[in-house]
């Protein structure tokens, strides 16, 4: 079934969504003040732009307000996002999802909700990307950490080394030498290109693992991968905007960790400094090494580079790995940068935009889709299936069952329960099923889910 | 400077102390003393200096923040040199420097006197000092304000150039408003301290002298001997309890008045406060029972009193601490730097400055390790912001700087240093008794003129916070 989507704002996450829902043959019409903008969304997606302010009512009804099943607005302002739903909410569109970044908005909850103003999801998306790097904190071992099922199962990505037991073995005969090591390689980033694994492939050296285990196995995991999760004490974050401050923000009351945030702007730094009680925040530039030194770099187990720019987050990134930084972690916006992060060395890499998108697909996509997840720099998804009584899935035991080419089974939870499935697992009705997909595959999987 | 405004606004105020001269020849007419005449003369002239320079200077234009520092700073010396007036038209006191330093010590709520023995003043005259100490205490200007729409926008101005503290609040929009709550606030409370005081066996005359005293931390009794003199603990106790409220920043009163009693305990400067007062408590009863001065439980009641009378910056006295050890007057010199909360109607450098500038002296030693750390200095959570850190700095510079060179000053008329000292310390923070030849039990009259003069000055200088005396002297302010 296709949606009637009216799409607020043609930034870095507008285009985004664009691109996947027109993908998905959902129907979009797309609102953006900005002309040179509208045309460059107008030439390269399946999409229909209309030029024009968020308030005015006739480009609304112009874009088919009235027949919407969805308001998605992700202008720049807060204001505009908020007036855009209210207006939606007017003409009955069942579900309006903007962007919210302040996070004010959400600090007095129970005096008012933001479903006061008609909206149906509000996402932060530098709040959602910090919770990110608070999970990428706590997991040093990994690349990324992504939670599915009520946090009971996680998707790490590792970047194996020559030091990896692993290495120049086949995906068979690893499971069959660790016979109690339960968990699922779900894909493998080798360069730029991304493999769906069978049996017979073989991990090589350098190779980023993409591995599905229930959450109280992943240390297990990490340790046959000849990695460990060290913990990470000495934090230092450079840049005290929107992620690096909402960070800050959910560490602080941390009473093991030692954080520093350094922030270039006097009146920034002032204002963070009121804000947070526990960190201590520095009033410098982060590309200054004299200064890194003084805050004792050389001591520090993370560095969280949450500046503006991107290109300074990953070349102090690899400055601080190059002088012995346990884990260094870059805010990369430019979603062309990704899939450079880990061969050069920058341990993980969070993309506000990305996870933004994410948030907001997992909500389109259709009821049997639980949740849903792109990797940074990966080219597949990561979606959690809800099994139905009469899906095809639950029919035949997995091995007997044709799955499509490029998707694979991860992990299934059934109440508390997490199972890594084998050929003879069968799935049953309100199972929870996470399958790593290229995108190609995908429309297959969703035929074996659908009801 | 806006002369028509200034001139109109100083014109109330004048005007407004001659009317309170009605309420001491009330008194003076109850006892039928010889100061009825002097009383009555004095109001009349003040209430016609007053009416005069309110009808000659008519108002044109606005008051500029300049004009409010001339306003509040000359509104205190007019007042003292007209409040002076019936000391002097009486014969008690029959140099007009001693009338006005008597005036100015009331105003300021300082409570130092030229008086040997209190009891020779008639009534009229004594209920007339005390109200000084009243009318002084919530601020002369604060009670124009409350009463008069005097002057619309530069209120507010006038209002954090009076209230004692780094960085006045107003507790409701409008200034007036504001003006007319705490002025409310104080009036409650005197109200019941004076009944409990009456209930206490003391008669209304003295009753009201004992609370204005209280209340707005003044110290002028009606008896040479203070509080000691009625010789009853629970007259002490109501006191002590009075002399902490009104140490206590009364916005603080008011919120707890409007159903939010926690929001004492939230002030990290009223916790600051207390603790001060506990530990300065036990320090004083413990080294007075070592000294063997008082036994057990004199030794703690004494302390106490001591304690909260000095750190109040209120200067009642239940005991002769001029002949403690030497270690425990220190330990009460120690408190008069200290003084009440701000917002209050205590004097001195006040809790919430020592707070302050303590917890920056920590964050200095921090920022040794870390130079470009930005650490804030918190009070109740909040970060302070570094230009109020920064004055503070300046306005602790200025008090000693102050006090330093008045100290040299009444050292070279010839005094020894314990008093010299004591007595520039016991002014500038409006305390009233010090040590030495100004002890509890002794007075200010053998103070030579001039040196009444200064202290004058330190009493003003230290009841409008340093600066808003200061700022007259500078080139800036008369350009």
């Amino acid at each position: 079934m296709s949606l009637n989507i009216v799409l607020f704002g043609l930034g870095q996450v507008g285009s985004h969504l664009a691109q996947v829902l027109s993908r998905e043959s959902h129907n979009i019409v797309a609102i953006d003040s900005n002309p040179a903008k509208c045309r460059e969304a107008d030439e390269c997606l399946d999409i229909k732009v209309l030029p024009g302010q968020a308030s005015d009512r006739r480009v609304l009804e112009q874009a088919g307000i009235e027949n919407a099943d969805m308001m998605i607005a992700v202008t720049g302002n807060d204001e505009t996002n908020v007036l855009a739903c209210a207006m939606a909410a007017r003409y009955g569109v069942k579900q309006k999802i903007a962007r919210i970044r302040n996070p004010e908005y959400f600090d007095n909850p129970p005096r008012f909700t933001l479903a006061d103003w008609g909206i149906d999801l509000a996402i932060q998306p530098e709040l959602e990307t910090a919770k990110e790097i608070v999970l990428l904190v706590k997991r040093s071992a990994a690349t990324d950490v992504l939670e599915f099922a009520g946090n009971r199962v996680q998707l790490i990505g590792v970047r194996i080394d020559a030091t990896c037991p692993l290495v120049h073995k086949t995906l068979e005969s690893v499971s069959r030498e660790y016979p109690d090591k339960v968990f699922r390689v779900v894909a493998i980033l080798r360069g730029a290109a991304t493999i769906i694994p069978v049996g017979t492939d073989i991990f090589q050296n350098r190779d980023q693992l993409f591995v599905i285990a229930a959450a109280d196995d992943i240390p297990g995991v990490i340790a046959l991968l000849g990695k460990s999760d060290e913990k990470l004490e000495q934090i230092m974050i450079l840049g005290g905007g929107r992620v690096g401050r909402a960070t800050a923000r959910l560490l602080d009351d941390e009473k093991d960790l030692a954080i520093k945030l350094i922030d270039a702007d006097a009146e920034r730094a002032q204002a963070l400094a009121d804000e947070l009680h526990r960190t201590l925040v520095i009033h410098g530039d982060g590309r200054d090494f004299n200064l890194l030194a003084t805050e004792g770099i050389l001591e520090t187990d993370a560095l969280i580079s949450a500046t503006d720019d991107e290109e300074t987050n990953i070349l102090t990134s690899l400055l601080a790995k190059h002088l012995g930084v346990t884990k260094t972690i870059a805010l990369v916006n430019r979603r062309e940068y990704l899939p450079l992060m880990a061969p050069i060395g920058v341990n993980a890499a969070v993309n506000t935009n990305l996870i933004t998108s994410n948030a907001i697909l997992r909500l389109i996509r259709r009821g049997d889709v639980v949740s849903l997840a792109t990797l940074s720099g990966l080219d597949a998804q990561a979606v959690e299936y809800l099994a139905h009584a009469n899906s095809r899935i639950i029919r035949k035991p997995l091995s007997k069952i044709d799955f499509p080419k490029g998707a694979m089974l991860g992990a299934v939870t059934r109440g508390e329960e997490v199972i890594i499935p084998v050929g003879d697992t069968r799935v049953r009705p309100e199972d929870h099923v996470i399958v790593f997909s290229l995108p190609q595959a995908l429309p297959g999987v969703d035929k074996l889910f659908a009801s | 400077m806006n002369i028509r405004i200034v001139g109109r606004v100083l014109g109330f105020i004048v005007f407004f102390v001659g009317l309170f001269m009605a309420f001491p020849a009330l008194f003076a007419w109850y006892y039928g003393g010889d100061d009825l005449q002097a009383i009555l003369l004095s109001a009349g002239l003040t209430v016609a200096v007053g009416g005069a320079m309110v009808l000659v200077f008519r108002p044109k234009g606005e008051l500029l923040v300049r004009d409010s520092f001339a306003v509040v700073a000359l509104g205190w010396v007019l007042a003292s040199a007209f409040g002076a007036l019936p000391f002097y038209l009486s014969g008690d006191m029959p140099v007009f420097t001693d009338a006005f330093f008597e005036s100015m010590s009331g105003f300021t709520t300082t409570g130092a006197s030229v008086l040997a023995r209190v009891e020779d003043l008639p009534h009229g005259l004594l209920f007339w000092r005390s109200l000084t100490h009243w009318l002084g205490g919530m601020g002369i200007i604060v009670l124009s304000l409350a009463i008069l729409p005097m002057i619309g926008v530069g209120g507010t101005q006038l209002y954090k150039v009076e209230m004692p503290g780094p960085t006045p609040d107003k507790i409701t929009p409008r200034v007036q408003q504001t003006a007319k709550t705490l002025w409310g606030v104080y009036l409650l409370l005197s109200a019941i301290e004076t009944l409990l005081l009456l209930a206490g066996g003391l008669n209304l005359h003295e009753a009201l002298c004992q609370t204005f005293g209280t209340m707005a931390t003044g110290g002028f009794s009606t008896r040479t001997a203070s509080i000691a003199g009625f010789n009853s603990v629970f007259v002490e106790a109501v006191v002590i309890v009075f002399m902490l409220l009104a140490g206590t920043n009364f916005t603080l009163h008011y919120h707890s008045l409007r159903g939010k009693p926690s929001s004492y305990w939230k002030s990290e400067e009223f916790r600051f406060y207390l603790g001060i007062v506990a530990v300065f408590t036990a320090l004083l009863a413990v080294n007075n029972l070592l000294a063997g001065t008082y036994k057990a439980g004199e030794a703690l009641r004494h302390s106490v009193f001591q304690t909260v009378s000095i750190t109040t910056t209120t200067g009642f006295a239940t005991a002769d601490f001029g002949s403690w050890s030497s270690s425990a007057q220190l330990i009460l010199l120690f408190l008069m730097f200290i003084g009440g909360c701000a917002g209050s109607t205590g004097g001195s450098i006040k809790v919430l400055r020592a707070v302050i500038i303590l917890k920056q002296g920590l964050v200095e030693l921090r920022k040794l390790l870390h130079p470009r750390a930005v650490i804030p200095v918190r009070i109740d959570g909040k970060g302070v912001p570094p230009g109020v850190v920064i004055n503070i700095l300046g306005f602790m510079f200025l008090y000693v700087g102050l006090l330093m060179l008045s100290t040299l000053a009444m050292t070279l008329m010839g005094l020894d240093l314990v008093t010299a000292f004591s007595s520039v310390a016991a002014s500038i923070g409006n305390i009233g008794p010090g040590l030495g030849g100004v002890g509890p039990m002794e007075h200010y009259g053998h103070i030579p003129l001039a040196g009444k003069w200064l202290l004058s000055f330190c009493m003003l200088a230290g009841r409008l916070e340093i600066y808003t005396v200061l700022v007259l002297f500078t080139r800036d302010f008369w350009k």
